[in-house]
């Protein structure tokens, strides 16, 4: 017994990890179960409770970082179910993204992952014009029809080639535009967050969620200086990259005089409503990222707390509603996104019977496509046995992996995301 | 410490008479007398009430008679606790007797279930029809001690209501006939009495009738209460029921029986009973009118009825031998009393039981042969596939086969 | 140590990946809930009753200790390999095999989880009465290793009360049923013997266990108490009342607080002891007994009694008592849980007790615990960066333990004897009465390969203790 918590340690130093977090951990395994890895391999290595093992041995110098626990340590999906479960309340997601960045700064990735890493940490989410690009290839891969060459297509190519299929043709453009509601029933100024995918892929849901706020009295700001959130780069490990586009964001959106940062991704709301922890040594910013945080909003949270409009549209579909992970885990919002659901006549809501995460997970996907799809797949089986038409969903990522495995069974379910469904209820729809 | 009782003719079992019947006065020198028995391998049968000791097979020897009702008796009853703990050879009636003083009781039937010892009653096992409400025998037992081959009194368990310390050496005693050991003390977990219980009879000569019935009234009297069928070798069936509970509950499962029987196509009465018809039923094949041979079967709930069916086919195809059923479609139980015409159609007609239950995958065994010679039956029926494990179990517990040798299954 | 040749053969059994030994690997297999740790040489992941009998006649041929393991979130040790081996971990053979709705029975491998058993039958109207506060991971495997109860075995009983039969590899590598799909089969009752022999004896590789129906209703009643005496005196009025509630849990005041920092489920802070008391059974019989249980606490002047209205209100309580011991641990950074049971009625007296013992060392024990059934659950809190701080606790664990055996108690409930308490086993037991637990698990595994050290004082092979089996022939 007796560990000596050791300030000099260089292990996580760098990273300031917080060290009595790690041994916050009694290690009595309640959280096993709730991890997706862990139920699909039934391995203590790829547990929680295994990788908070992993990170105090390196702190205490029992072991280094090895490609073996650097393996288990990079197959956790950073889904934080662990936390909700926790009874020591341990933040786990914390360590785990302080962990990445330690595997990153030793330099314990492959020299393809570091690369790939890289492009996508520092070129790809937070530059504009490189997404841009991306819209542009997306266009010439629809205009080329290369999808129709079936018999060329690898399996693991079917998701993106569905979700390339699904891309709206008009780009979502954070430019700075102010979109009025109503003036007679206008109450309320917020600002959105558009984010770096979606204002691609799914710009359509942008826009919803434009129309959805203006139908229930709010202008809605786009402010033209606001970057990607950053979710991304913590759980790839890139703090600082991470921390430089928080920065961006809390200039861009600090002194608007709104009621509410609207985020429609779970993921980079969960990220937003953390940036103070990034910020633990740098005062001046620690405290507007405070005043920030407090202003972030997930959409359905603010509906819910301004209490919306009832939808006039009867809409008849059998819904089943997928809790992103960091939706639920994270922000702690299951409720609002059924209530709001219960709020549109004529839909009925199946519940899944297991709610762990799709194991889209960011970046997940490209590096653990094995587990990934593993996970994709049990979600569909849930799906499935619920018998829904449709599954609705508050973030991006869950969408894109729903719709991928849908179309790899050629299941006819659709894929909504909750302001589409809404947008569809108040008859703004096509 | 011992004392040598000359009249050995009471201690017959199975035919043999011990060579000499030793009473001690304590349980250390009880076990004492184990070790000098193990010494000099001399075959002991341990002898309680001894109501029940046509149980087992044929002992492979009989030296001693070990009469335990000499050793000082006592209860101490913890009510507050809800726990008792008492010497093996109380009588178990009047255990009950003195926890119903202050409301509380042990919640078990067992064919002479007033006149069985505690630790005769562990050793037999053999449950009556309470244990489709409230458990086994196994459930209640939360600690023992017992008297060994090697000369100790050795105990597990205690006398707290919950406790997983060491391994669980109470529930290997329960049922094994005093082969392993002789139980000298035992602890019990009790439950409050209930407000109320009644007994009621059914009578009708519709015996198909009367079979659905039974099934129906186990599933209408849930945990409250149990059904038991009775059909005499003329074929004429009765419904024994018990129904246990607060004053509320059994009124209301009086009524919806009530509803039931008034609802039926025929004609059905309800007679309530006394206590003691009912306690005459746990007693079946246990109290010697004639001689007969009384079977067990234990199956699955579903498969009961199945069976008992079956078993009313070979009565209907035997028209020399007598046969009686008991059958409770709650716990999965088949009592059969053979009074046999011959012993070898009797053999026969248990045979003929014996496969049909086995192409159900339960299990016969006969539980008293009367005065029938147990060399012609098979008493335990086929070994299970864990015997060679009950062996190795029974050489270390008693190394040199002193205690009940050969009468219990497989010959241990 | 393990050579490169039995890894081969392992892995030809199970494939290789389930087979680690690299010790960075096995690092994570050295401990279980408790404070115990060691390291396998080598952790194996079998998926079925063949492969577990191959692995043990492996072990055999290369003299290797088998120690079980299923989730590992067991409290006293039990899946620590204190002295190495190859670590057997069940987790992979976790598949309801299937259900018997009729007869109420499941049949089951020992992987699986639990809750994950109730889960599955509760569209049938069933579940599984055993729930140990660890149940949303443990397996039922460890459950039946360990002898598992949990809050509502004051009512429904321990594991050993559910398990009707297992299939069970024993040491040389047999496969055998234990027990049938009924009660009452002729021979011993082995699988008596074996439910709670911590692993020891065979490992269970199919389960069938008792399913009971879903109760009409449920009602959870939270009455508060000045003082921790009144509490006690109130569980003692309730069970000799004639009620069985389902569940009877107590916290006292520095539980309370804990539970309140953290979970914030709405236990009262002014009291100085509350009582979780549940009550299930048909709608009649759950309101009558609901009056009963008010009655009785309002006599006895409690501060306040009140029913949850809704299922979130009825988990809200719950969800305080389950984490409680986690909330124990945000006010230090370690606890020291003691698993002790007493006689109902000595409660009072052993909480002075426990209550000096924490005055006497300085460092604060909270009780939380199954007020029902007298099994306490004392929690040390300390802080193990300060010297010397083990030893005293593992001092005070003793001491109140001697405290619970001076009444008449016992040294554990429900969290086994492990690893952590078999120097315990004294207080308790004599040499024969342990001599005779050897035999029992001598028919079973009579080489001590499987999960050595455990239960029995001393060290890996217990047979160096007392005249065991002087008569052998």
């Amino acid at each position: 017994m007796g560990i000596e918590i050791k300030p000099e340690n260089t292990i996580f130093t760098s990273t300031q990890m917080d060290i009595q977090d790690l041994y916050k951990c009694v290690h009595c395994g309640l959280c096993l179960s709730s991890c997706p890895t862990y139920t699909v391999l039934g391995k203590e290595t790829d547990s929680p409770r295994g990788r908070i093992a992993y990170m105090k041995a390196i702190y205490e110098e029992k072991t280094y970082l090895t490609p073996r626990i650097v393996s288990h340590l990079d197959s956790c999906l950073q889904c934080r179910a662990c936390e909700s479960v926790c009874p020591s309340g341990v933040p786990f997601g914390r360590l785990m993204e302080h962990t990445k960045s330690y595997i990153v700064n030793k330099k314990k990735y492959s020299f393809f992952r570091s690369v790939v890493n890289k492009f996508l940490y520092k070129v790809v989410f937070p530059k504009q014009f490189i997404l841009s690009l991306l819209s542009i290839g997306i266009k010439v891969y629809k205009a080329l029809k290369l999808n129709k060459i079936r018999i060329l297509m690898p399996g693991f190519m079917i998701p993106l080639d569905k979700m390339i299929s699904d891309t709206p043709k008009e780009v979502f453009r954070a430019d700075g535009s102010i979109f009025y509601s109503n003036p007679i029933v206008k109450k309320r100024s917020v600002a959105l967050l558009s984010g770096c995918v979606m204002p691609i892929v799914q710009s359509d849901t942008m826009r919803a969620t434009v129309r959805v706020l203006n139908k229930n009295g709010c202008d809605v700001f786009v402010p033209e200086s606001q970057k990607c959130c950053g979710a991304l780069n913590i759980h790839g490990g890139d703090l600082e990259g991470a921390k430089s586009l928080a920065k961006a964001n809390i200039d861009a959106f600090i002194d608007l005089d709104i009621e509410a940062i609207i985020v429609v991704s779970g993921g980079c709301g969960a990220i937003m409503k953390e940036y103070f922890d990034l910020f633990k040594n740098d005062e001046e910013y620690l405290e507007k990222a405070i005043r920030f945080s407090n202003k972030v909003k997930d959409i359905s949270e603010f509906l819910i707390q301004i209490s919306i409009i009832k939808p006039e549209n009867n809409l008849d579909y059998t819904v089943t509603y997928q809790d992103s992970c960091h939706l639920s885990n994270v922000q702690k919002i299951t409720s609002p996104p059924r209530q709001l659901l219960e709020q549109i006549e004529g839909i009925t809501i199946v519940e899944m019977e297991d709610n762990k995460c799709c194991g889209a997970a960011g970046v997940y996907s490209l590096f653990h496509k094995e587990m990934s799809s593993v996970l994709a797949s049990s979600k569909m089986d849930s799906v499935e046995s619920t018998r829904a038409n449709v599954v609705i969903s508050g973030n991006p990522g869950c969408m894109i992996q729903i719709n991928g495995e849908a179309s790899k069974r050629k299941s006819p379910i659709k894929v909504m995301h909750l302001v589409d469904i809404l947008d569809e209820a108040y008859s703004y729809a096509n | 410490m011992v004392s040598v009782d000359h009249d050995l003719e009471k201690y017959k079992v199975d035919g043999y008479i011990p060579s000499k019947t030793i009473s001690p006065k304590s349980p250390e020198s009880l076990a004492d007398l184990l070790r000098i028995a193990s010494e000099n391998r001399w075959n002991v049968i341990p002898f309680g009430f001894g109501n029940m000791m046509n149980i087992g097979s044929i002992p492979n020897g009989y030296d001693i008679a070990l009469d335990l009702n000499q050793i000082p008796k006592y209860i101490q009853h913890n009510s507050e606790d809800l726990t008792v703990t008492c010497s093996s050879n109380t009588s178990f009636g009047e255990l009950n007797l003195k926890l119903q003083e202050k409301q509380q009781w042990l919640p078990f039937d067992s064919p002479l279930i007033n006149d069985q010892s505690v630790g005769g009653l562990l050793a037999c096992n053999l449950p009556g029809s309470l244990n489709a409400c409230f458990g086994y025998i196994r459930d209640y037992v939360i600690g023992m001690k017992t008297a060994t081959p090697f000369g100790q009194i050795t105990k597990s368990g205690g006398t707290v209501v919950k406790n997983v310390t060491g391994f669980d050496l109470t529930r290997l005693h329960i049922g094994a006939l005093g082969t392993l050991g002789i139980i000298t003390e035992a602890s019990f977990k009790i439950i409050p009495l209930p407000e109320r219980q009644i007994y009621l009879r059914i009578d009708n000569e519709n015996t198909n009738a009367l079979i659905d019935l039974s099934s129906l009234l186990n599933s209408i009297l849930q945990s409250f209460g149990v059904a038991e069928l009775l059909i005499d070798s003329l074929g004429v069936a009765s419904i024994y029921m018990t129904c246990i509970g607060t004053e509320k509950v059994v009124n209301e499962k009086l009524l919806e029986i009530k509803t039931i029987l008034f609802d039926h196509e025929i004609d059905l009465t309800l007679n309530e009973i006394a206590e003691k018809e009912w306690l005459n039923i746990q007693d079946f094949g246990w109290v010697n009118e004639d001689d007969f041979v009384l079977g067990r079967i234990n199956c699955l709930p579903t498969d009961t009825i199945k069976i008992l069916q079956q078993i009313n086919r070979i009565v209907a195809d035997n028209k020399k031998e007598r046969i009686d059923t008991l059958t409770n479609s709650k716990r999965g139980v088949i009592k059969y009393k053979i009074n046999p015409d011959n012993i070898e159609d009797t053999i026969q007609i248990i045979e003929n039981i014996r496969d049909k239950v086995k192409k159900h995958s339960g299990y016969t065994v006969i539980e008293n042969s009367g005065t029938f010679d147990k060399n012609k039956l098979n008493i335990w029926g086929d070994i299970p596939e864990s015997f060679p494990l009950m062996r190795k179990l029974k050489s270390e517990f008693d190394p040199v086969n002193i205690l009940n040798s050969g009468r219990f299954i497989g010959g241990i | 140590m393990v050579n490169s040749s039995l890894i081969k053969e392992l892995k030809k059994i199970v494939g290789d990946d389930y087979v680690m030994h690299h010790p960075d690997e096995l690092l994570v297999f050295q401990y279980d809930g408790s404070t115990d740790k060691a390291l396998p040489d080598v952790v194996v992941f079998p998926k079925s009753s063949e492969d577990i009998s191959s692995i043990v006649k492996i072990a055999n041929r290369y003299d290797q200790y088998i120690i079980p393991r299923g989730a590992g979130t067991g409290l006293s040790g039990g899946a620590v390999p204190m002295y190495g081996g190859i670590e057997l971990v069940l987790t992979r053979m976790n598949s309801i095999l299937s259900i018997d709705v009729e007869n109420r029975l499941a049949l089951v491998e020992p992987g699986v989880v639990n809750l994950d058993l109730s889960k599955y039958v509760a569209s049938m109207g069933l579940f599984y009465a055993p729930d140990p506060s660890s149940q949303i991971s443990c397996t039922i495997g460890g459950n039946i290793a360990e002898n598992s109860g949990g809050p509502h075995c004051l009512k429904y009983g321990v594991t050993t009360n559910h398990v009707l039969a297992c299939e069970i590899v024993t040491e040389n590598g047999d496969i055998i049923w234990l027990g049938d799909k009924f009660r009452n089969v002729p021979g011993y009752d082995l699988l008596g013997g074996f439910v709670g022999s911590e692993g020891m004896m065979g490992i269970a590789t199919k389960i069938i266990v008792n399913l009971l129906p879903i109760p009409q209703s449920v009602k959870t009643h939270l009455a508060s108490f000045a003082t921790i005496d009144q509490a006690s005196f109130a569980v003692s009025s309730v069970i000799s009342s004639g009620l069985i509630p389902s569940a009877i849990e107590m916290m006292d005041k520095l539980t309370i607080e804990a539970v309140e920092n953290v979970v914030k489920c709405g236990y009262p802070d002014t009291a100085g002891a509350v009582l979780l008391i549940e009550l299930d059974g048909s709608n009649e019989e759950v309101s009558e007994q609901s009056k009963q249980i008010m009655d009785i606490c309002n006599s006895l002047e409690c501060q306040d009694i009140s029913v949850a209205a809704s299922i979130e209100e009825r988990n809200a309580l719950w969800r305080g008592r389950k984490g409680a011991l986690g909330a124990l641990g945000s006010l230090a950074p370690n606890y020291f849980l003691v698993d002790g049971v007493v006689p109902r009625t000595k409660l009072p007296e052993t909480l002075k007790t426990i209550s000096k013992i924490s005055e006497k060392i300085d460092l604060p024990i909270a009780n939380v615990f199954h007020a029902g059934d007298g099994n306490l659950h004392p929690c040390i809190l300390f802080d193990e960066q300060e010297p010397g701080m083990a030893e005293k606790v593992l001092g005070a664990g003793g001491e109140i333990l001697q405290a619970c055996v001076d009444v008449g108690g016992t040294l554990t409930g429900e969290h086994g004897v492990g690893f952590e308490k078999k120097e315990f086993m004294y207080k308790i037991f004599s040499n024969s009465d342990l001599d005779q637990m050897l035999r029992l698990k001598s028919s079973f595994a009579p080489n001590g390969r499987l999960n050595p050290g455990k239960v029995f004082p001393g060290g890996p092979k217990c047979f160096d203790m007392g005249n065991y089996n002087t008569f052998r022939s």
